[in-house]
C-alpha cells in the first residue's frame, strides 16, 4: 500500500481523513474481490447521440486494462463516467467493489487518473502542483516526498519551474505524477503517450507495467494506438460508435484475428497462376512485382506456403503485417471487406 | 472545506490578474487624493451648488480625510464591481478552459464542496479588495487631510456629521460594501457555473452590472416603480444611507443616528436573497452539469 | 404801566420760545438731531466694548441644510472686527452677517432718519434708517429698531450688496449694560439649491421626497445663543486672520 501516511490535513476535515483511513481498510477487504472494475449496460446519450450504449466490462484486479477505439467511439466519455464528470444516462458502475454512486467519495480517493489532455495549473511550478494536488487527494507529504514523487517521472530538474514552460512530454509526466500521488488502487490513463517522444513513450510504458505487474495496481489505458495498448495490456475492449465491438485477452484477439502477409516469391507469373486457379484468390490484396499481400487466418499461412512450394514456387520472404492493427481497423472501419468477428 | 477554501485562495492569489483589482485601486484613489489635494476647492465650490452665495464656507476645513473617503467611495462605485467581475467570472469557467475542473472533479470532495468553497474564495478575495480600498481611502486620507466634521451633499440638500459621529458609519458602511459586492461576486460565479472560457463570465457580469446601475439611476416612472426596486444595482447604494442622519424638528441633526435604517435593513435582506439565489442556482446547475472540458 | 407791558412782552417771547422749539422738535431737522442723539447714544454704550471671547450655540433652520448644533467661539475687537470659529468642526456662517454687527452698522459714516415707530416682541421702539455715505461699505441700507428707554437695539434689517438683506432680531439678558445679546436671530432669504448632477448617485430608500425641490424666497434662519462673555480680553490679531 505504501509509506505515505495519510491523514486529513487539517482539523475540520478529520472527517476525510476518517473516511480515508476508513475506506482503505474497506478497500483492503474488498480488493480480496477480483473484480476492480465492474460496468454494466452503461449508456450515455447527449440528445439524439449516444455516445455509449449499452456497455458492460470488467477489470480484475491487478490487470492492465485496455480501452482501444478510434475518436469518437466512446472511450473518453466512459471514462468520465468511471470518474462521475458525466453521469450516465443509464447503467451501473461498480468501482473497487461499491457503487459509485453510493460511495463517490471513498471510492474516489483510491482513484487517480489522467483524462485526455495533461492540463495542470500552468501559471504555478511543477512543485506547488502536485503539491496542490496531494492536498486535495488527502495526502500530507512533506518536501522530500513529493520531489521523489517529481523525480519518479523525471522531473527533479524543473520542480520550481511554472509549467508554462513545460514540454508536452513534461507536462504528461507531471499529470501522471499527479494521478499517482496519493497511492491509488485504481490508476485510469487517458491516451497517456500523448506528446511523447519515443524514449518517453517507452518510459511510460515501462511505469504501466510496473505499476500492474510489481505494485500490483489495476491500470485502465485509453488509446486509439494499438501498438501501445498491445504493449502494456493484458486484455482490450474495442469501442465503436459507443459499444463494445470486442474483448478479450491480447493473445485470444491474435489468434483468430486476421492476419496480413507479405510473401515474396521468386517466380511471380507462376506463382500469380496458381493463385488465379485455386481458392487463395479470395485472399489476395495485392500483387507488386515479386510481392503477394494476402489477408488471411494465422492457421491458414502454413497451408498458403505448402501450397505455392508443392506447385515449384520459390519463396524468397514471409512476413507478416501487424495484423492486430488491421484487425482493429477492420472493425471500426466501415466498408472493408474483412467481416468482423462476432464474439 | 477549510482546505479547499485554503487551495482556492492559494490559486486566486497566485494569478497575476488577481492583483490588477488591487493595482488599479491604488492608482485611482491617490490620483483622486492629489487631485483633491491640488485643487479640493474647486470641486467642493461645485458640491456646495450655489449654497456659497448664501453661506461662508470654510472650504479648508470642510476638505478632510472623512469627506474624501466618501468621494474615493463614491467614485468607485462603478469600479469595484468590475474588479470582482474579473475574478469571480474565472473561478469555474477559468478552470474549465485550463482543463483542471476534470481533474478536481475527479477528487472525493463534492461538487456542492468545490462550489462553496469556489464562491467563498471570491467572497474573500472582494473583501480583501475592500479592506485594501477602505485603508487607502479612508486611513491615508485621514493622514493627509486630517479629519473634520463631514458635509455630504445629496439632491435635497447638504448634510453635516460630526466628527465623533462619523467612523461607525465608515465602518458599518463597508461592510454594507461587503455584502453588496459580495452580490457581484455570487452573479461573477453563476456566470462562470454556465461557461467554459473566463471571458463570457466576466464579460457579462460587468455588462449586466453596468445595464442595470444605469436603468437604476434614470429617473423615468415606469422604471421607478417597476423595475428598480427589483433590481439589486439599487440596493447595492444603501451603504450610503449611513450617512444620512434624522433630524430634529427644528432641522438639526440627530447624533448617532440614521434616517432610515429600515430601509438600508431591506436593501441588505434583498441583496442577501439575490446572492443566495445565484449561488444557489449556480451550484444547482453545476451539480446536474456534465464535465466536458 | 410800563413793567406790566414789559411783562407781557417777556411772556409772550416765552411762549413764542417754547412754541419755536415744540415746532421745531416737531420739525425733521429736529427730529433728525433727535435719531443722531439716539444713535450717539447707542454708539457710545457699544465703544463700552472694546473687544469680547463669547461662548455661543449655533442653530441651523435652514430646509437644505441638516446640520448639528454647535458650540462655537465668537470674537471681537473694536471697531468692527468679528470672527465665529468652531474650534471642533464646520460651522456654516450666512455670508454678511458677520459684516453688519453692530458695531460695523454704526461706526461708520451715514445718515440717520428718523422711521417711525414700530413694535418689536411687544416692546415700542424707535425705527431709525441708516444710508450709508460710503460708497464702500458693503451694505445699502439698514434699519435699526431701538428702545429708547434700554437704548438697545431690538432688530436690524440690512440690505447688503451682495448678499441679500439679513434681519436680526437681538434679545438681551444680563449682559445687557453693555449692550451684548443673550440670542441673535439672523434670518435671511435662501437661494436655490441644486445639486450639480453628476456628482453623485443618492441613495433612493423608496420614500417619496421632493429631489430638486427649488427655494426659492424661502427663508432661513440661524441662531446664536450666547452662553458666557469675556469683555475686554485682549485678542491677538491671529485670530482674525484668514
Amino acid at each position: 500500500m505504501g509509506d505515505n501516511s495519510r491523514f486529513s490535513p487539517f482539523p475540520q476535515p478529520y472527517r476525510l481523513g476518517l473516511v480515508m483511513i476508513y475506506s482503505r481498510r474497506i478497500v483492503s477487504v474488498l480488493l480480496q474481490m477480483p473484480s476492480v472494475v465492474q460496468v454494466k449496460e452503461l449508456s450515455k446519450h447527449f440528445g439524439p447521440i449516444r455516445a455509449v450504449d449499452n456497455l458492460s466490462f470488467s477489470v480484475d484486479k491487478g490487470e492492465i486494462y485496455g480501452f482501444l477505439g478510434q475518436n469518437g467511439a466512446g472511450k473518453s466519455t466512459t471514462i468520465r463516467m468511471l470518474l462521475t464528470l458525466v453521469k450516465p444516462s443509464g447503467g451501473q458502475i461498480e468501482l473497487l467493489g461499491m457503487d459509485l454512486h453510493k460511495h463517490r467519495r471513498k471510492i474516489l480517493s483510491e482513484v487517480g487518473a489522467v483524462i485526455e489532455r495533461p492540463d495542470t495549473y500552468n501559471y504555478l511550478s511543477g512543485f506547488e502542483n502536485i503539491s496542490l494536488f496531494a492536498k486535495i487527494s488527502g495526502m500530507r507529504l512533506n518536501r522530500k516526498q513529493l520531489m521523489d514523487k517529481l523525480a519518479s517521472v523525471g522531473l527533479e530538474d524543473r520542480e520550481y519551474d511554472i509549467v508554462k514552460t513545460y514540454s508536452q512530454g513534461m507536462k504528461q509526466r507531471l499529470a501522471i505524477a499527479i494521478a499517482m500521488v496519493h497511492d491509488p488502487h485504481l490508476i485510469i490513463l487517458d491516451e497517456p503517450t500523448n506528446g511523447l517522444d519515443p524514449q518517453g513513450i517507452a518510459e511510460i510504458r515501462k511505469l504501466i507495467i510496473s505499476l500492474g505487474r510489481e505494485q500490483g495496481k489495476t491500470v485502465l489505458i485509453s488509446s486509439h494506438l494499438l501498438s501501445e495498448i498491445e504493449l502494456v495490456a493484458d486484455r482490450i475492449l474495442i469501442l465503436d460508435k459507443g459499444k463494445k465491438i470486442r474483448e478479450g485477452h491480447v493473445r485470444d484477439l491474435l489468434d483468430p484475428a486476421k492476419m496480413v502477409l507479405n510473401l515474396k516469391t521468386q517466380n511471380p507469373e507462376l506463382t500469380m497462376n496458381i493463385i488465379r486457379e485455386s481458392h487463395w484468390l479470395a485472399n489476395l490484396q495485392k500483387q507488386i512485382d515479386h510481392q503477394f499481400i494476402f489477408e488471411l487466418k494465422r492457421d491458414q499461412i502454413p497451408l498458403l506456403v505448402s501450397d505455392l512450394v508443392k506447385q515449384g514456387v520459390g519463396i524468397l520472404e514471409i512476413q507478416p503485417r501487424y495484423s492486430l492493427e488491421d484487425y482493429f481497423l477492420s472493425l471500426t472501419t466501415p466498408g472493408r471487406d474483412v467481416d468482423p468477428f462476432e464474439n | 472545506m477549510w482546505t479547499l477554501l485554503k487551495i482556492e485562495l492559494f490559486k486566486i492569489f497566485r494569478r497575476p490578474r488577481t492583483y490588477i483589482g488591487f493595482g488599479a485601486i491604488t492608482i485611482i484613489i491617490l490620483i483622486i487624493q492629489v487631485g483633491l489635494k491640488f485643487d479640493g476647492e474647486s470641486y467642493l465650490e461645485l458640491m456646495m451648488g450655489g449654497i456659497n452665495d448664501t453661506f461662508d464656507i470654510p472650504y479648508h476645513l470642510i476638505l478632510n480625510g472623512y469627506l474624501v473617503a466618501f468621494i474615493i467611495l463614491n467614485t468607485l462605485l462603478i469600479h469595484l464591481p468590475l474588479l470582482v467581475a474579473l475574478v469571480a467570472g474565472d473561478v469555474v469557467a477559468g478552470e474549465a478552459n485550463m482543463g483542471t475542473l476534470r481533474l478536481i472533479m475527479a477528487k472525493p470532495f463534492s461538487r456542492t464542496q468545490w462550489m462553496v468553497a469556489k464562491f467563498m474564495s471570491s467572497v474573500i478575495y472582494t473583501i480583501l479588495l475592500l479592506t485594501w480600498m477602505a485603508i487607502l481611502a479612508l486611513l491615508v486620507s485621514i493622514a493627509i487631510f486630517g479629519t473634520n466634521d463631514m458635509l455630504i451633499a445629496r439632491s435635497s440638500g447638504i448634510e453635516q456629521l460630526q466628527k465623533a459621529d462619523i467612523l461607525w458609519r465608515y465602518l458599518s458602511a463597508f461592510g454594507f460594501a461587503a455584502v453588496a459586492l459580495s452580490t457581484v461576486a455570487a452573479l461573477g460565479f453563476f456566470m462562470s457555473v454556465l461557461a467554459e472560457n473566463s471571458i463570457g463570465p466576466i464579460v457579462s457580469t460587468i455588462s449586466i452590472v453596468i445595464v442595470l446601475t444605469i436603468l437604476s439611476e434614470m429617473k423615468i416612472p415606469i422604471y421607478d416603480q417597476h423595475v428598480k426596486p427589483f433590481l439589486f444595482t439599487s440596493h447595492m447604494l444603501a451603504w450610503k444611507g449611513f450617512f444620512y442622519s434624522k433630524a430634529d424638528a427644528n432641522g438639526m441633526v440627530i447624533r448617532g443616528s440614521i434616517e432610515n435604517i429600515s430601509s438600508i435593513i431591506k436593501s441588505l435582506l434583498i441583496l442577501l436573497v439575490y446572492i443566495t439565489g445565484f449561488v444557489t442556482a449556480g451550484i444547482y446547475i453545476f451539480r446536474k452539469k456534465d464535465i466536458l472540458t | 404801566m410800563a413793567d406790566l407791558a414789559t411783562n407781557k412782552k417777556c411772556m409772550f417771547f416765552r411762549r413764542m420760545l417754547v412754541l419755536n422749539l415744540i415746532l421745531f422738535a416737531l420739525t425733521p431737522a429736529g427730529r433728525a438731531q433727535d435719531v443722531n442723539l439716539i444713535v450717539q447714544k447707542i454708539r457710545m454704550k457699544l465703544d463700552q466694548v472694546r473687544s469680547y471671547e463669547a461662548s455661543a450655540m449655533i442653530k441651523t433652520n435652514v430646509s437644505f441644510l441638516k446640520v448639528p448644533e454647535s458650540k462655537v467661539k465668537v470674537y471681537f475687537r473694536q471697531p468692527d472686527k468679528i470672527r465665529i470659529k468652531n474650534e471642533t468642526g464646520i460651522s456654516l456662517i450666512p455670508k454678511g452677517a458677520l459684516v453688519i454687527s453692530l458695531n460695523g452698522l454704526l461706526h461708520g459714516e451715514f445718515a440717520a432718519i428718523d422711521a417711525g415707530k414700530d413694535t418689536v416682541r411687544g416692546i415700542q421702539t424707535r425705527v431709525i434708517k441708516l444710508i450709508p455715505s460710503d460708497d464702500k461699505t458693503p451694505w445699502v441700507i439698514a434699519s435699526i429698531y431701538v428702545d429708547e428707554r434700554l437704548m438697545l437695539i431690538m432688530k436690524t434689517k440690512t440690505t447688503t450688496k451682495e448678499s441679500g438683506t439679513y434681519e436680526i432680531s437681538l434679545k438681551y439678558g444680563k449682559y445687557a449694560s453693555w449692550a451684548l445679546p443673550d440670542q441673535i436671530i439672523c434670518s435671511f432669504n435662501t437661494r436655490d439649491y441644486k445639486l450639480p448632477k453628476g456628482i453623485t448617485f443618492d441613495y433612493d430608500d423608496g420614500t417619496r421626497k421632493q429631489v430638486e425641490k427649488t427655494i426659492r424666497d424661502e427663508k432661513g434662519t440661524v441662531e446664536i445663543l450666547y452662553t458666557s462673555y469675556e469683555i475686554n480680553k485682549i485678542i491677538p490679531d491671529q485670530v482674525f486672520d484668514n
